[in-house]
């Protein structure tokens, strides 16, 4: 749960920004906006499970809402 | 010992947000929210004891429930607004960021109004009675 996370998502970010460089170089612009679409995607719905879990984390702790 | 972890991991956030931020801001987003919530997950896990023994106080000294679970709730309010005020003003949106602490400040003073009702009332069936 530590950094790892943190380190994934950089790894990500770093390997759609290769991919796209390649695929830019290789004139083939609209696949590159698809895939750093996806690598986006896929990071966010990660990351919207940590906010999830902090939210219940929280909600639990407090008993709030 | 939770410190030095707490300092790395928001050491290592912010060169990863740095790192992506060239390439690809909104990755680099994603990156600072996932370390603001790793560090909150860590301090809401020492909060948790605290508050247990708050609310052992609480039942030991007698004082009203509600009271214990209204300052609670401002507590915890004041926590998230901050998280994400936090978040969203270090991109660029200080506007967003400053209505949401409004948001806070309104919300922590609609769960308070309560409590000063009840003293209003308390004071003047005081008064009463003289």
């Amino acid at each position: 749960m530590d950094i790892d996370i943190i380190f994934k998502i950089a790894a990500v970010g770093i390997i759609v920004t290769i991919i796209c460089q390649i695929l830019k170089k290789s004139d083939r612009e609209d696949i590159a906006t698809l895939v750093s679409l996806v690598g986006l995607i896929i990071v966010l719905t990660v990351v919207l499970d940590m906010v999830a879990g902090l939210f219940d984390s929280i909600r639990s702790i407090f008993d709030l809402f | 010992m939770e410190l030095v972890k707490i300092i790395g991991v928001g050491l290592v956030t912010a060169v990863a947000a740095i790192l992506l931020r060239s390439s690809k801001p909104e990755l680099s987003f994603a990156v600072t929210i996932a370390g603001a919530v790793i560090l909150l997950l860590f301090t809401v896990d020492m909060l948790s004891e605290t508050i247990g023994i708050f609310s052992q106080i609480g039942e030991a000294t007698g004082i009203d429930n509600t009271l214990i679970r209204t300052i609670l709730k401002i507590v915890a309010i004041g926590y998230l607004v901050e998280f994400a005020a936090g978040i969203v003003e270090d991109f660029g949106a200080k506007s967003i960021a400053d209505k949401l602490v409004f948001a806070g400040k309104v919300i922590i003073f609609a769960v308070a109004i309560p409590i000063v009702q009840g003293l209003v009332t308390m004071v003047s069936s005081f008064l009463e009675l003289v």
